[in-house]
């Protein structure tokens, strides 16, 4: 379970404070695959960054089964990023002068894997998303960006995360292919019980997930379940969302069932 | 792939970059090595002039110029003055055997008078050919006429018998005894020391005895004096010598040798009060030694302020890339973090980068190192020697009959140049030295890439990638 509570980022500029993220509160359980949707500058990759511990936040508090790693030092951030968050970068971001393999291997380096299992875990995980053998030894320049993007997830789901934050996952795909990232995405939330956190602006993406933030200019606009059926249709579990943006009121604290 | 592995393989991940880099570090850890180099050789050069002859004064009776001078002989008593002086670190003393053979005339062919050869007061053949101009100056000094050639008999340089004290020869160096021994069972004994000259020429070996006026002289010890004419000596002990000559109480020549070329003006000036500034002319060749030690000690500093400079720019160019490398991959940084990377592990990996780097520079530095140090030092000890040209010979005192003229022929003393005195100076390049500019370089590798790689590690993820 994901909690957020009155979180809020700012930050100084020459023009004054400006506040990216503005008391925003959610809950998002185990197993969602949920999108956070906004304008270019809404605040949407703000706040995955805070989710994912990749910056601190002004006040608020971010509550993972329970922990808040807002209070948690350096070393033990670092550990709470290898082991239970996995990152899809719009950029992929892979390293350039490493192998397919050699990038999925990375995390579990980190996590001090014995080679031998972070290899065929690796190869495992890039069959997973459908990387065909001949690329795994392959470096991302020789890779297509949907190839790409999958070896992005596959070095995701690495070391096993409960949450995988993907920003802005197809920004760079052509739509077919960003669909397949999509499923892929499905699958995993619904085969390895792993929470996915996507920002996206496309709205046609958003629909396709269980759970749809909408974020304007830092705050919380509003939190929808997506009616239509999705691909990972069994669950049905409980999101509470919450805002105190004067827009989003009526909604604050409003217990929905998806 | 071990953190250490990622960072050797991303040392070349963009090879112009890399060959840049490391013709740039090479250059400047070549240059360092090589002045670091200069600096040492400068360093053992000056170590070594110190050491040598040149804290060697030579004390002569004043007015005396060899055999050619006058003043009045050094007594005994003057040489315990001496050796009481504060830096004196040995002194030796020579009493010269002054006619140590005489011309007679005789009949000569067609009513002529025909000179004989000399009569020696030693029974020893010298091992040296006098030659044409030791010929003509025996017709000078016998009276015979110079043309009257062929009424001259073969002349042989006479053996000069000195007496000495301590465990310097006659020239003031140490005596270097190979086989024997080279001190005298007491100062009156019928002992003798031999060139090896000497005792090839005579068939002389330890135990072996000759005659020296009237006296049956056992040879003790040979010595090697590096020269031909030095190894035509016979040294007795002092006060053997004197009795012998009939020079009683008499020195010809004193030698002090001071601790240090630091203190041999002060122990020249001592030496000069002690035995009276009107009775003796003291020598030395600290004046050139001074002017190379000054020239040394210049060049040596020098090749430190390049050195330093050099590494330093070695430093700043290690400090710079790595900046330069760090910055240009904070977005990866960034990501190697939010994939759970630690501080510690992406700084290893940036100095196992740099340090890779570094190596190949290093042996790059060191081999050009090698091939130019030489040229290098030699380069600038041309450019700041003292320009005097010329060898000054120090042929003044002492030497007796034989050693007046013809000192610098038997082994005298010789003052080199300052320019002398500095050239062929030769870098060694040693283990220990390669060992220490690596260690140095390396040190240079780990600060220069820990440091910007620290400094963007600490920023946080989404700051580091946000800046992209």
């Amino acid at each position: 379970m994901l909690t957020v509570s009155n979180l809020t980022k700012q930050f100084s500029s020459h023009a004054g404070t400006v506040t990216a993220v503005s008391d925003i509160s959610f809950e998002v359980p185990e197993g969602v695959f949920a999108a956070i949707v906004g304008k270019s500058g809404s605040g949407k990759s703000t706040l995955l960054a805070l989710l994912g511990a990749l910056d601190t936040p002004t006040s608020g508090k971010i509550e993972v089964d329970g922990e808040d790693i807002t209070k948690l030092s350096d070393h033990k951030l670092t550990a709470y990023r290898r082991s239970r968050i996995g990152f899809v970068f719009q950029s992929y971001n892979l390293v350039p002068n490493l192998t397919a393999v050699e990038n999925v291997m990375l995390p579990m380096e980190f996590a001090g894997v014995p080679h031998k299992d972070r290899l065929a875990r690796a190869e495992a995980l890039l069959a997973q998303v459908g990387l065909t053998l001949d690329k795994l030894h392959r470096k991302p320049s020789r890779l297509s960006g949907g190839e790409q993007q999958r070896v992005a997830i596959a070095r995701a789901l690495a070391n096993k995360p409960k949450l995988i934050l993907a920003d802005e996952p197809t920004g760079n795909l052509d739509s077919a292919t960003g669909e397949v990232i999509v499923d892929l995405l499905h699958n995993l939330a619904r085969t390895e019980k792993t929470t996915i956190i996507a920002v996206t602006h496309d709205l046609e993406i958003a629909r396709q997930t269980n759970l749809t933030f909408k974020i304007a200019d830092g705050k919380l606009v509003s939190a929808e379940h997506n009616k239509r059926p999705v691909k990972p249709a069994s669950i049905a579990q409980e999101v509470s969302v919450s805002t105190t943006a004067a827009g989003a009121a009526a909604r604050s604290h409003r217990t929905k069932r998806l | 792939m071990s953190t250490v592995t990622r960072g050797v393989r991303n040392a070349f991940r963009n090879p112009i970059r890399s060959a840049s880099v490391v013709a740039l570090l090479g250059i400047g850890i070549a240059l360092a090595l090589a002045l670091f180099l200069a600096n040492q050789a400068m360093k053992t050069k000056v170590a070594d002039l110190k050491k040598s002859a040149a804290t060697t004064l030579t004390v002569n009776p004043a007015g005396a110029f060899g055999g050619d001078g006058g003043g009045e002989p050094l007594k005994t008593a003057d040489v315990d003055k001496v050796k009481a002086l504060a830096h004196v670190t040995e002194v030796g003393a020579v009493v010269t055997a002054g006619g140590s053979f005489k011309f007679a005339a005789g009949p000569g062919t067609g009513g002529t008078a025909q000179v004989q050869a000399p009569v020696s007061n030693v029974s020893l053949e010298s091992s040296i050919d006098p030659g044409t101009l030791g010929r003509r100056r025996f017709q000078r000094d016998s009276g015979s006429s110079s043309t009257d050639t062929t009424a001259v008999p073969t002349f042989k340089l006479p053996v000069t018998l000195a007496g000495i004290i301590g465990t310097m020869d006659r020239t003031g160096q140490p005596i270097k005894i190979t086989s024997g021994t080279s001190t005298f069972s007491t100062q009156t004994a019928p002992e003798a020391l031999v060139g090896q000259g000497i005792a090839t020429k005579n068939n002389l070996k330890i135990g072996s005895t000759f005659t020296a006026y009237g006296t049956t002289i056992k040879v003790v010890g040979i010595f090697d004096a590096g020269n031909e004419f030095g190894n035509d000596g016979v040294y007795v002990p002092l006060a053997l010598a004197q009795t012998l000559t009939g020079q009683p109480d008499e020195i010809s020549q004193i030698f002090v040798r001071a601790d240090s070329i630091d203190t041999l003006d002060s122990v020249k000036t001592a030496v000069g009060n002690a035995l009276g500034n009107t009775r003796v002319d003291i020598n030395s060749s600290a004046q050139n030694t001074t002017e190379a030690l000054t020239a040394l000690q210049g060049i040596q500093g020098i090749a430190l302020t390049g050195m330093i400079v050099a590494l330093a720019a070695a430093a700043v160019i290690t400090f710079l890339v790595m900046l330069m490398i760090v910055r240009e991959r904070r977005r990866e940084i960034g990501v190697l973090k939010a994939i759970g990377a630690s501080n510690t592990g992406i700084v290893t990996q940036f100095v196992a980068e740099s340090l890779v780097l570094t190596l190949c520079g290093a042996i790059v530095g060191i081999s050009l190192a090698a091939l130019t140090s030489n040229q290098i030092t030699g380069a600038l000890v041309s450019s700041n020697t003292p320009s005097s040209s010329s060898s000054t010979t120090d042929s003044g005192p002492g030497g007796g009959r034989a050693g007046g003229r013809a000192f610098v022929r038997f082994g005298g003393q010789t003052a080199q140049s300052a320019e002398n005195l500095v050239k062929n100076i030769k870098t060694n390049v040693g283990l220990p030295l390669l060992g220490e500019g690596l260690g140095a370089a390396f040190l240079i590798a780990i600060i220069g890439s820990a440091i910007p790689a620290w400094l963007i590690a600490k920023v946080r993820p989404a700051e580091v990638m946000r800046g992209e």
